[in-house]
Parts: structure tokens; C-alpha cells; sequence
């Protein structure tokens, strides 16, 4: 893998078996009381368990104390499973990026994000494009404070990770356009070429690279992107991820979501 | 040829067909949207089957189409096509929220209970024994062998259905609210559901106190009865679940006329 390139390319590693898998996601649901409601845009609501800057930080504009205060809560309920997954992933993006990669103490860990049933993303919005998700470029460390903390930080080099730990019957993925890049972004709606991102997104094809448990996908994050959705869902299905971001500061990635 | 029928032909049949099963998914779909979901991949299958053993009656409307949803998925369709056991469950409760909300005897009770309740006073113990309890249109009492009210929350909210998939009977109180469009749901214990059983419109609270002493069989008399009693009409009277009207039923110069209890236990778990 390149790490030079600025829009890192999309590397995929295994994580964690099945059984694995299934026995973090036992943890994950002991903590059901910890999980937080979600709803975005009229969606149906979606769960995390553990602090996301891009929601409570961008959209739900709280503040930096109450978000800085989940910091090491991951720690305090994690048990077996979870914990030998987060040492792996970590292990995992040293070897890919050849840095070395921590989970900084003073920052909310990397979280999980659960859609259950009508809450995963579906393939077909055209009735509500609520149905889809979203379609961005990550830039959740914009509300982040680094140098609060640190004195080199690079944002122009970023990484994003997910590791699927339960999918619907029908599967998941992660869309890209690998040619709507953040820059190549801002250039076409600063001209005009495209009124918004969803119509940049429509105009342009995409690929989409399917999920497996277990299987940690890596990306810079600014390359445009979106949880691909399903045809059809139960409403049994679940769609667990570990999900992460990373900055590289003063030399070491800082891993945090 | 005029004035004979004619025969309909393949491609009408097949429209007519395709329209009857239209109708029939919008039906489930409106009446019962959780359940529709729980159908999951079997949809299809199930409205085929819901068009050919219910054929419709002729009869136009969504309650008609609803009603007929619910004799399908009651008679044991659920069973046969390894749905979850709880589909009739939330079907039934799906069922009563819907009738419930589209009831407009139950939005006038409903108001005419809440608009009563304000208007009394907090009656002492003496005056109370002497109230006669009642219920209204506005609200229906009925019983699950599943938690119905939970897993429709759950689905409703995308949670887990794991937590309240397992069979454990229930009694919910349905209950219209003034200025909601969707019915209240209470969870009541059997003691509740025994004492609004006993709320049959004709009976004041000390004569429901004594029917409920004489059923507690094997039960030494108990002298807080009728303060348990007491409370647990006052409980239901502050949700608007009840109010009370003078034992002779008449009018008291508000306007406001007595109505008599009306239950409709499913009975599922007696």
C-alpha cells in the first residue's frame, strides 16, 4: 500500500474470524444502555456506542468537554473479544502505514456504529433519499483541537477505517467514487459544474467494495464515499461496525472517531 | 352480447389479480406496517395467499381490508410459514392502535373523560366509594402471549428484537389521549386488569372493593383492600384511563353524560 499518496488507496486486511466477531458483538450488546440513538434527516434511527465527532461534534454541535469526557470508555467496558480486536486493528494499520499508531488517552476511542433493521442503508432511494446513505468525504477533524494536544499534525493525510462485525443477510459495502476527490470536490461545486455533492455523485461512476466480517477496509477518507446500502433488509438484520479515523501527529497516527 | 356477463379474459384476469394483490399489500402495509416488515422475504408469498383464502368481500376501504388481514394472519398462517411466533401478537395490537385511532367515539370519550377529570375535585375516601367508575370508548384493554407493545417499539425504533422475542404474556391498556393521534399503551399486572374488569359502569368503588374481595379465594380478608383499590382508580384516573359519575348516572348539570365500560379481551392467554 502507498501511504505517500495523498488520497491513500483502499487496502483491505483480516482482523478477526467469525467467532470473533459474534463474541465482541456479545459484548456490544451487554452495553445496550450505552448505546445512543441517532437521527439524522428524518432517518430511522441508527445506535452508536462510543463518542463520533461527526455527530457529536459536527452535527449535533455539542460540546468539546462533553465529548473529550468519553475518552477511555471504551476501556473501562470492553471485554475479551473487543479489546484483542482493537490491539489487532491497531497492529494491523502499523504494519499498512509503517508508523507507529495509538489510541490516544486523551481522545474518544474509535466506536461502534449498529443499524439494525429499517435503519440500514438501502440501494434504492429514489422513493426517499433518506433510504441511502450519505455520500461525503470525512473531514471530522475539523472540530478536533490537535494542537491542544500536538505541535506537527498533517491533515492533509488522513486515514478511515471500518471493520464490519455483522452483517445483513444482503450483505453491506462501501461505495466510492474514486475520482471525486475532496479537491477535485470543492473545484467543481466552487465552478458551478455540480449544484451539490449528491449531483457530483450521480454524475460520476462509482465502485463498490463489499464488506466482510472481520475484514478491516482502510481509505484516506477524502475520496468521495458512502455506506453502500442493501436491496432489502429484515428487521433482524444488524450492521455492526468498528469505525475509526486517523491523523498523523507528531509522528504517530492518533486513532480516534 | 348485451345484458350477458361476459367472460373476462386471461390478460383481465391477470390485471385484476395484480390489482387485487396491490390492494391487498397497501392494506398491510398501512394497517399493519410492523408486521409487514416482519414478513420479511415471505411477503410476496404471504399476500398471495391472503388474496386467495380471503378473497374480497365486495365491501371498499381500508378498515374492511384491515379486518380481513387480521382473520389471515390469526388463523394460523403465521405458524404454517415459520413466521416469527409473535406476528399474530403484533398484527392484533397493530389492529387496535389502528382502530383506536380512526374511532371517533373513542376522540370524543377521550376528550370527555380528560375534560371531566380536570374538573373534579380529588375526591376523599368516603366520597369515593360511593363514584362509580367508567371507561370509555377511548380505551381497550388486551392481552399478548408476546410483549406486542415491545417488539412493535423495537422495530419501530431499528432495535434489537432479541431482548423481547420470547414469549411473555401481557395486558396492555389502549387508551386515546386528547391530542394524540397514536393510542397510549399501558402495561397493566392481572390485579389491574381484575379491577377495570369490575369497572362495569353500574358499580361504585365500594361494591367494586367487595366483587373483588369475594374472587380472592383462599385469600384471608384483607382490611387495605380498599385502600389498594382506592389508589389504583386514582392512579388510572390521573392517566385519564377512567372517570368517575354519581351512582344514579344522571347528568350532574355538566353536560356530561356516564358511559359504561367497553373491553375487548383477545384472551389469548386465559
Amino acid at each position: 500500500m502507498s501511504v505517500s499518496n495523498r488520497n491513500l488507496e483502499l487496502v483491505e486486511v483480516a482482523i478477526a474470524d467469525p467467532g470473533l466477531c459474534v463474541a465482541a458483538c456479545r459484548e456490544i450488546y451487554a452495553q445496550r444502555p450505552r448505546w445512543v440513538a441517532r437521527r439524522l434527516f428524518g432517518q430511522p434511527p441508527f445506535y452508536t456506542l462510543g463518542a463520533a465527532s461527526y455527530l457529536d461534534l459536527g452535527f449535533a454541535a455539542g460540546s468539546m468537554d462533553d465529548y473529550l469526557h468519553d475518552a477511555g470508555s471504551v476501556w473501562r467496558w470492553a471485554g475479551d473479544a473487543t479489546l484483542t480486536i482493537f490491539e489487532r486493528v491497531r497492529a494491523a494499520l502499523a504494519d499498512q502505514l509503517d508508523e507507529p499508531v495509538e489510541y490516544p488517552p486523551t481522545l474518544p476511542s474509535p466506536g461502534f456504529h449498529i443499524f439494525i433493521g429499517g435503519a440500514i442503508p438501502k440501494n434504492d432511494c429514489s422513493r426517499r433519499p433518506e433510504d441511502c446513505g450519505s455520500s461525503h468525504c470525512d473531514l471530522q477533524y475539523r472540530h478536533i483541537p490537535w494542537t491542544r494536544w500536538y505541535r506537527s499534525i498533517d491533515l492533509t493525510r488522513t486515514i478511515s477505517f471500518t471493520l464490519p462485525l455483522k452483517l445483513p443477510a444482503a450483505g453491506g459495502g462501501l461505495t466510492i467514487w474514486e475520482s471525486l476527490t475532496l479537491e477535485r470536490l470543492r473545484a467543481d461545486l466552487a465552478s458551478k459544474l455540480f449544484p451539490d455533492i449528491a449531483s457530483a455523485a450521480n454524475a460520476t461512476s462509482s465502485a463498490t467494495i463489499p464488506y466482510s466480517v472481520g475484514r478491516l477496509v482502510v481509505h484516506g477518507g477524502h475520496v468521495l464515499h458512502q455506506a453502500a446500502g442493501v436491496p432489502k433488509v429484515s428487521v433482524t438484520d444488524e450492521r455492526i461496525t468498528l469505525q475509526g479515523h486517523g491523523v498523523l501527529a507528531d509522528g504517530v497516527w492518533r486513532m480516534y472517531w | 352480447m348485451a345484458g350477458a356477463r361476459r367472460e373476462q379474459t386471461e390478460d383481465e384476469r391477470m390485471t385484476a389479480d395484480g390489482h387485487d394483490r396491490d390492494v391487498a399489500a397497501r392494506a398491510l402495509k398501512e394497517s399493519y406496517p410492523c408486521t409487514a416488515l416482519l414478513l420479511g422475504d415471505r411477503e410476496v408469498e404471504v399476500i398471495e395467499r391472503f388474496c386467495t383464502e380471503q378473497p374480497a368481500s365486495g365491501q371498499v376501504g381500508a378498515a374492511t381490508d384491515a379486518q380481513r388481514w387480521l382473520k389471515f394472519l390469526s388463523s394460523g398462517v403465521a405458524r404454517e410459514l415459520d413466521l416469527p411466533a409473535y406476528t399474530e401478537d403484533v398484527a392484533a395490537f397493530e389492529e387496535a392502535l389502528a382502530e383506536l385511532a380512526a374511532n371517533d367515539e373513542a376522540g370524543r370519550d377521550a376528550e370527555m373523560v380528560a375534560d371531566r377529570n380536570a374538573r373534579l375535585q380529588a375526591p376523599g375516601v368516603a366520597e369515593l366509594a360511593g363514584l362509580v367508575p367508567v371507561l370509555g370508548k377511548h380505551v381497550r384493554i388486551e392481552r399478548y402471549t408476546f410483549d406486542a407493545p415491545g417488539i412493535v417499539r423495537a422495530i419501530e425504533e431499528c432495535d434489537r428484537l432479541e431482548p423481547v422475542e420470547q414469549a411473555r404474556p401481557c395486558i396492555v391498556v389502549l387508551m386515546r389521549s386528547v391530542g394524540q393521534a397514536r393510542p397510549y399503551t399501558l402495561s397493566i399486572n392481572a390485579p389491574v386488569a381484575a379491577l377495570l374488569a369490575a369497572c362495569d359502569g353500574s358499580t361504585d368503588c365500594a361494591g367494586i372493593v367487595r366483587v373483588l374481595q369475594a374472587k380472592r379465594t383462599g385469600h384471608q380478608d384483607d382490611d387495605s383492600l380498599d385502600r389498594k383499590v382506592f389508589g389504583a382508580l386514582e392512579a388510572l384516573r390521573a392517566k385519564n384511563v377512567l372517570t368517575y359519575v354519581h351512582p344514579t348516572g344522571t347528568p350532574e348539570g355538566d353536560g356530561v353524560v356516564p358511559v359504561r365500560a367497553r373491553r375487548r379481551e383477545r384472551g389469548s392467554t386465559s
